[in-house]
């Protein structure tokens, strides 16, 4: 029957001293709110940078000497900045041994009320002959190559111009260009740039509106063939060409993952030193109680009470406690990885945020910690009060 | 073969490095049925006698064998199912869990039981706890009770699970004279139709004096009279 049970006579013993019951759930649900926060911000900065990478499709990326950051910053965070190398650096990069194919983008950045009448962003000018990545989205999206004159914009972008439902015009660095569509978000910081082709470049120089000279370009990216190591053939262009830098794929990102690593020290320790002040604080709280209820305990044992009986008793109530506290752990964290995202920098500029496989593993992940140290903590007190003798516990009367 | 058997029973207690007997070379042969009252004064040695009885404290030395097994010798695990399923416990102190109301504390021996609490062992407890004259405080608290009442609802418990044997510590010391009397008229139905087996330590000798056999605890000596 399920009008009295152990699990029953568990909540029972919760209801005695709430307050108590409330300051460990508490210290619970803080802990696992810093882990769920930590973990969520650190897998979303490596998700980002891993999907950045993947959805680019290029090798290696060569850069102006000097503007690593600036091509990463531009490619991983959707800031708006331009760099510029010269054009006639395809020609010697192509000549190194491994390179398969190679295309090149231009970035350019606009001004609202200088140059263009679209808020803040970065114009990217592809190749449409070479080009690898924007033609994939392209063909799925518009069917047909950009025409001169034409744009697709990138998806954040698109809400910010209100392209969309209508073709509009806009101008760009005194030339009149077509909206015609939109890409489906990318997972990079290209989904807040507006796309034109390469052979518009001319004009926009001619406008004068743009710090670009003729015949600069910004980055190349480029495959490798079958069998070469990438960061062997990037580093042979490093040493072949002075102009530029490279990054090879593995790397991109390196910089934020370097930064990142010192973020994750921190919450390492934080949640480290978080974990280990739960433990003790769920030791002391659970070795009250025991100290409370060995009288209790003594009479169970003599009515009959197994040390399983105990254990199954006690462990019930720390679980319950730890569940609640993870629980609201997991809300209260996840609350705060999606508000305070707003307030970091970091994650503000990061395209793409963690989707629900990733947050269900992040919860479980805290849910378990919290409950575990719950656990943790009892442990101690629970094998000394199951290993009690009845007598001399109801004789300490 | 006797229902319960004490073969040189000795328990001792070190208190600050002083030997204490509580109970010294006890023998004593108890059959199926019998009602026993041990008298004697505080600290001679008959809370103690109970708890070795009832497998919730072990003799230093000697054996007490109960239907032929020696409890001695039994794993904590089997202990525990031997005073589930075979000892009635009546404490001389209020042994009431204070957060489970009079039924459910009727009902706590049955949770250790493998089979759990069923329907009819709900209909037995609220039975109980007519014949002990509480059935209005069925879903009172400890605290909201008497102390005789307490007691009364400690009886009942013992009760519950049907025991071969009630080990009984001054289980009236509460009661006024007519609830003295109206437990004891239960513990003798209890003896009789159902073939109980009681163990009861008593100050009161008229309470004593209604047993089968009598005995006085002096010292850890126990001596029939």
């Amino acid at each position: 029957m399920a009008h009295f049970s152990l699990s029953i006579f568990a909540f029972k013993n919760l209801r005695r001293k709430p307050l108590r019951t409330a300051i460990l759930s508490l210290s619970i649900a803080l802990l696992v709110a810093v882990t769920v926060f930590s973990i969520s911000f650190v897998t979303r900065i490596n998700a980002s940078i891993n999907k950045a990478t993947e959805r680019l499709g290029a090798d290696i990326l060569i850069v102006p000497a000097g503007s690593r950051g600036a091509a990463e910053d531009v490619l991983l965070e959707s800031k708006s900045k331009s760099f510029f190398m010269d054009k006639s650096l395809i020609d010697k990069v192509k000549e190194i041994k491994g390179i398969d194919v190679l295309t090149y983008q231009t970035y350019l950045v606009t001004l609202t009320g200088k140059c263009c009448d679209v808020p803040d962003a970065v114009i990217v000018a592809f190749d449409q002959d070479t080009d690898f990545i924007i033609a994939p989205w392209l063909k799925e999206k518009l069917k047909r190559k950009l025409k001169k004159g034409e744009a697709v914009v990138g998806s954040e972008s698109a809400f910010n111009i209100d392209v969309g439902l209508m073709e509009v015009d806009s101008v760009l660095f005194g030339n009149v260009f077509k909206m015609v569509g939109v890409l489906d978000k990318t997972g990079t910081g290209l989904d807040t740039a507006i796309f034109v082709s390469d052979e518009n470049m001319p004009d926009i120089i001619k406008s004068g509106q743009s710090e670009i000279k003729p015949n600069q370009i910004s980055l190349m990216f480029a495959k490798v063939k079958s069998g070469y190591d990438s960061s062997k053939v990037a580093g042979k262009i490093e040493d072949s060409i002075i102009e530029v830098d490279t990054i090879a794929r593995k790397d991109i990102g390196k910089a934020m993952i370097d930064a990142l690593k010192d973020i994750n020290r921190i919450f390492l320790i934080t949640i480290t030193l978080a974990c280990i002040l739960s433990t003790f604080l769920a030791w002391s709280v659970f070795s009250a109680i025991a100290n409370e209820r060995a009288k209790e305990v003594g009479i169970m044992r003599a009515l009959g009470a197994k040390e399983s009986h105990i254990t199954k008793l006690f462990l019930t109530e720390v679980v319950i406690i730890g569940a609640i506290g993870s629980l609201a752990g997991v809300a209260g964290g996840t609350a705060l990885s999606i508000v305070l995202a707003k307030g970091f920098t970091i994650l503000k500029n990061l395209s793409v945020d963690l989707n629900i496989i990733q947050r269900s593993i992040i919860s479980v992940v805290g849910l378990c910690a919290g409950t575990g140290i719950c656990v943790s903590g009892a442990l101690f007190p629970l094998r000394r009060l199951k290993k009690m003798e009845p007598l001399s516990v109801i004789k300490e009367d | 073969m006797p229902f319960i058997k004490l073969e040189s029973v000795t328990k001792t207690y070190f208190i600050e490095e002083q030997k204490i007997d509580a109970v010294k070379n006890l023998s004593l042969d108890i059959k199926r049925g019998e009602f026993i009252s041990i008298v004697g004064h505080s600290g001679s040695g008959k809370t103690t006698l109970l708890s070795m009885l009832g497998g919730i404290a072990n003799p230093t030395s000697g054996a007490i064998i109960h239907n032929g097994v020696n409890i001695c010798s039994l794993t904590d695990e089997s202990l525990s199912e031997h005073r589930c399923q075979k000892i009635g416990f009546m404490f001389q102190f209020s042994s009431l869990l204070q957060m489970l109301t009079v039924k459910e504390n009727v009902l706590v021996p049955l949770l250790f039981k493998t089979e759990g609490v069923t329907t009819d062992d709900l209909d037995r407890a609220v039975d109980l706890l007519k014949k002990v004259g509480l059935e209005d405080k069925l879903k009172a608290f400890p605290s909201q009770l008497s102390g005789g009442q307490q007691r009364r609802v400690a009886i009942a418990r013992s009760f519950i699970n049907d025991p071969e044997l009630i080990l009984a510590d001054e289980p009236t010391g509460d009661l006024d004279e007519e609830t003295e009397a109206e437990m004891m008229g239960l513990f003798d139905s209890m003896n009789k139709e159902r073939n109980m087996t009681f163990v009861m330590v008593t100050h009161n000798s008229d309470l004593a004096n209604r047993a089968s056999r009598r005995f006085r605890m002096t010292n850890g000596i126990i001596k029939e009279l």
